[in-house]
C-alpha cells in the first residue's frame, strides 16, 4: 500500500544525529555538501531507512519475537532534505519489503525476511571489541529519531538498526574513519542486520566484536567504486545474537557522485571483427584470437527471455535490442515472457530492469 | 591410452553431518572402497580428492588418515562436478601409465557452518534456484512443459531413492505427484521437492590399470571407464557471462558427444544414466542433450514413464538417476560424482552392460563418462 512519509528536515537530521552518533557533516553543512559535489545536504541512510521500517511495522508488517530474521536495507539514491517522501509496503517471500520513492523513483529499500542462511560468525581485519549496554534512555531517543511506533520500556524490543549506536561505545567510532574512506566521496550502499533469535531488548548486554572485510572494487563509467563491509557481531551467554553489517561505497574522484547521477548505459565490449557484443565488458575477443575489443554502450531495452522470483525478489533474463542476453534483477511484476523491458536505476550502483 | 577400471567404491550417506566430520567420513569412504576393490591404502600410488566447499579439509590432510605413504596427492576442484573432475584426472593418471591405482575420494563437509549455495553466490552468482528456475519458465514457454512434468521427473527420482542406503532423502511412503506439486514453492515453477537438498558426505573409488585389477582376487564383473570428457563454455549467441552458474544446456550435448565419440559407443546402447539432477527441469533437458530421444520429445515420454524403471524393457531408452539422483540422494559437491560411480559400478555389477554419468560445475563445465561391464580380469 503506496502512503505519503512526510518529508525529513533539518531538525530530524539533527535528532538523528545526536540519537545515533552519526556526526557526517554532510548530512547538515550546506557547505560541506555543496563541497563535496552535492546540492545539498541530505538524510543519513539508516534516518530515512529507519523510518521506513517504523513505517512498514505501522502499517502491520512484524518482527519476530524469537528465532532467525534479518532486516535489509539496501539505498539507491540519495534523499535530499524536505522533499516529499512517498513509501510502498507489501508482502515479499518469507516477509515484507517497503520502498522509499522520491518523485517516483525509488531510494531505499527495506526488507524483512526469514533468511534462509542463519546469520554465522565471520573474520576480517582490524578487530575492535566492546561491551554494549542497550540502555533505555539512547534506546528511547533512537527510537524517537526513527519514528519508532511503539513504547520503549526495559525489556522492549529496540529498533532493528539500533546497532549504529555502537559509535558511543567503540575505541574508534567513525565509521568511514574505519574503512579509511574520504567522508565527501563515502556513501552507504546497505546495511543489514541479522538477528540470531528474536530482536536485541532493552537491558541486555552484548560482547561486540567489529571488523573490516569483504573489500571489493566495481568499474562504473565514473570510474572505480570501491566498496567495503564494516561489520559488528554481538554475542550474548547463547552466543552470536547479531550481525550487524554496512556497506561503504567510495565514489570516484570526479564532481558528480554516481548515486546522485541519473541513468546510463551498460557498458559492454564489441569485438569489431564479428560485429557481436558482450556484457560485461571483457578485454579479448570471445574466438581465442585474442582481439581487443572495444567499448560499446549497450541499448536500455530489450525482450524478456526468461524469469523466476526466489526469496522475494524478482530475477529475469532479458535480451538486448543488439543480442545480447543479460541475467538482471527485475521490478516488480507482473511479467511476461517476451514482453519489453527497460534498463532502470544506476548503471554504477544499483539497477534493473522494469516492464516498458 | 591403455584401459582404465574402476575395482571397487564405498560410500558414506549423504545428509547432515556435523562440521569436523571430514576425517571420519574420508576414512569410512574410503575404507569401505578398498574393502570393495581388496586391496589396502599401501597398494595406492596415487591419491585425488576431489571437494568443492572451501573449507572441507584438502585431500592431502584427509589422505594421512589412511596412511602417511609418500604417495602423490592430487586436489581437483569443479564445484559440483569435483567428483567426476576428479575421478577424470586419476583416468588420465592410470590411463597414461604413469599410475597403476589411484583412490579417488569425493567429499565435503565443512569445518564450518558455510552453505554451499553462499559459495556459489559469492562467486557472483544467482542463487541456484532461481537459475534453474528460468530453464523451466523458458521451457515452459516454449514446449508447454507443465509443472505437472517437473513433478513426474522429481518422483521418479524420489522413489528410486528410497532403496538407496545411503540417499539424504528416503520418504517411507511411494511419493506421488501431488506430494511434489504441494511441497513449499522456491522459486516458481519449482517447489522444494524439485530441488537438492544439497547435504554433505562422502564416496571413494579405487582407479586402476588392467594389470592392477587382475592382481587383485576379485570375482565380481569387472567394470572399465571407457572414457570421461570434460567441457567448458563455448560462446554461441544469447550466452550469459555474469551469474548464469552454468553455461548453456547445449554444454551438455558437446560433452556427451565427446564421451560416446571417444568411447565409440552409441547413445542407444546406453542403459543406465547418472546425471547433475539438482533441479527436476533439468532431467527434462538431458533426455535430448545425451542423445536419447530428439528435441521436444522429453515431456511426452515422461507421460509414459520412460526414463524410471523398466525404461529400457518398455522403451528401449536408459534409466536415469537410479539412486535418486542429486534431488533425493542428496548433493554435496565433492562426492557427488563419485557417488553416481558407486551407483554406476552397482548397476553393470547386477548385469546392466553400458552406463554414462554427467555433471555440471558452477562456472562452468560439463563432465560425461561412459562405463562398461567387461569380462573378469585375471
Amino acid at each position: 500500500m503506496t502512503a505519503p512519509l512526510g518529508t525529513i528536515g533539518l531538525p530530524d537530521v539533527v535528532r538523528y544525529s545526536g540519537a545515533s552518533g552519526d556526526r557526517n557533516p554532510i548530512h547538515y553543512d550546506p557547505e560541506f555538501a555543496r563541497a563535496s559535489g552535492y546540492d545539498g545536504p541530505f538524510a543519513m541512510g539508516a534516518l530515512h531507512g529507519g523510518w521506513l521500517i517504523s513505517h512498514a511495522l505501522a502499517q502491520g508488517a512484524a518482527l519476530p519475537d524469537s528465532g532467525p530474521f534479518a532486516v535489509r536495507l539496501r539505498f539507491h539514491r540519495i534523499v535530499p532534505l524536505d522533499v516529499s517522501l512517498t513509501a510502498d509496503v507489501r508482502t515479499a517471500g518469507t516477509g515484507h519489503e517497503a520502498v522509499l520513492t522520491v518523485d517516483g523513483k525509488p531510494c531505499a529499500t527495506a526488507r524483512i525476511e526469514v533468511p534462509s542462511e542463519p546469520a554465522a560468525t565471520g573474520e576480517g581485519d582490524e578487530e575492535q571489541r566492546t561491551r554494549f549496554p542497550v540502555e533505555l534512555g539512547a534506546a528511547r531517543a533512537f527510537a524517537a529519531s526513527v519514528r519508532w511506533p511503539r513504547p520503549v520500556e526495559t525489556g522492549s524490543p529496540v529498533p532493528p538498526t539500533y546497532p549504529t549506536v555502537l559509535s558511543f561505545w567503540l575505541p574508534e567510532p567513525d565509521p568511514i574513519a574505519r574503512v579509511g574512506f574520504e567522508p565527501a566521496r563515502t556513501l552507504m550502499g546497505e546495511t543489514s542486520v541479522e538477528f540470531v533469535d528474536g530482536p536485541l531488548r532493552v537491558g541486555e548486554v552484548f560482547d561486540v566484536r567489529e571488523y573490516i572485510a569483504n573489500e571489493r572494487v566495481r568499474t562504473g563509467s565514473a570510474g572505480e567504486l570501491r566498496l567495503v563491509d564494516l561489520i559488528a557481531e554481538m554475542s550474548g551467554a547463547s552466543g552470536l545474537r547479531a550481525r550487524y553489517r554496512n556497506t561503504f561505497i567510495l565514489t570516484p574522484d570526479s564532481e558528480a557522485a554516481p548515486a546522485a547521477s541519473e541513468g546510463g548505459a551498460l557498458r559492454g565490449s564489441l569485438d569489431p571483427l564479428t560485429g557481436e557484443s558482450y556484457f560485461p565488458e571483457r578485454t579479448l575477443s570471445v574466438d581465442g584470437g585474442l582481439r581487443e575489443l572495444e567499448h560499446v554502450d549497450l541499448p536500455r531495452e530489450g525482450s524478456l527471455y526468461s524469469w523466476t522470483s526466489f526469496g522475494g525478489r524478482d530475477y529475469g533474463q532479458v535480451d538486448l535490442a543488439n543480442g545480447v542476453r543479460v541475467q538482471v534483477r527485475l521490478g516488480p511484476g507482473p511479467h511476461e515472457i517476451g514482453a519489453g523491458y527497460l534498463l532502470e536505476g544506476d548503471v554504477d550502483g544499483d539497477w534493473w530492469f522494469a516492464r516498458a | 591410452m591403455r584401459e582404465v577400471y574402476v575395482a571397487g567404491t564405498g560410500m558414506m550417506p549423504f545428509g547432515r553431518h556435523p562440521a569436523g566430520s571430514a576425517r571420519a567420513l574420508a576414512r569410512g569412504a574410503s575404507l569401505a572402497a578398498l574393502a570393495d576393490a581388496g586391496c589396502a591404502f599401501a597398494d595406492m600410488d596415487g591419491f585425488v580428492a576431489g571437494s568443492a566447499h572451501p573449507l572441507t579439509p584438502r585431500g592431502v590432510y584427509l589422505a594421512k588418515e589412511l596412511g602417511v605413504t609418500g604417495l602423490p596427492v592430487l586436489h581437483a576442484e569443479h564445484a559440483s562436478a569435483s567428483g567426476l573432475a576428479a575421478v577424470h584426472l586419476a583416468w588420465t593418471l592410470v590411463g597414461s601409465g604413469e599410475h597403476e591405482a589411484v583412490l579417488v575420494l569425493g567429499i565435503d563437509c565443512p569445518e564450518r557452518e558455510v552453505s554451499a549455495l553462499s559459495v556459489i553466490e559469492g562467486e557472483g552468482n544467482l542463487p541456484a534456484p532461481a537459475l534453474f528456475a528460468m530453464w523451466a519458465a523458458r521451457r515452459m514457454h516454449d514446449r508447454g512443459t507443465t509443472s505437472r512434468h517437473l513433478a513426474a521427473v522429481a518422483a521418479k527420482n524420489w522413489n528410486y531413492a528410497r532403496a538407496n542406503p545411503f540417499a539424504a532423502r528416503r520418504s517411507r511412503e511411494e511419493v506421488t505427484l501431488e506430494k511434489v506439486l504441494a511441497s513449499r514453492m522456491v522459486a516458481p515453477p519449482l517447489t522444494s521437492m524439485m530441488c537438492t537438498p544439497w547435504g554433505k558426505g562422502a564416496a571413494a573409488a579405487v582407479v586402476c590399470s588392467r594389470e592392477f585389477l587382475a592382481r587383485l582376487a576379485s570375482d565380481a564383473p569387472a567394470v572399465r571407464l571407457v572414457s570421461s570428457h570434460v567441457e567448458s563454455e563455448t560462446y554461441a549467441p544469447g550466452h550469459v557471462f555474469e551469474g548464469a552458474i552454468v553455461g548453456p544446456p547445449a554444454m551438455t550435448r558437446a560433452a556427451a558427444a565427446a564421451a560416446c565419440g571417444k568411447a565409440g559407443v552409441d547413445p542407444r546402447d546406453v542403459e543406465v544414466v547418472q546425471v547433475h539432477d539438482a533441479f527436476a527441469i533439468e532431467e527434462l533437458f538431458y533426455y535430448e542433450l545425451l542423445g536419447f530421444c530428439a528435441e521436444g520429445e522429453s515431456e511426452g515420454l515422461v507421460e509414459r514413464g520412460a526414463f524410471g524403471p523398466g525404461s529400457r524393457e518398455r522403451f528401449g531408452l536408459p534409466e536415469f538417476s537410479t539412486h535418486g539422483g542429486l534431488l533425493a540422494g542428496g548433493h554435496p559437491g565433492g562426492p557427488t560424482g563419485v557417488a553416481q560411480v558407486h551407483e554406476t559400478v552397482r548397476q553393470l555389477r547386477a548385469g546392466r552392460r553400458l552406463a554414462m554419468c554427467h555433471m555440471l560445475g558452477a562456472g562452468s563445465v560439463a563432465i560425461t563418462q561412459i562405463y562398461q561391464r567387461a569380462k573378469a580380469a585375471g
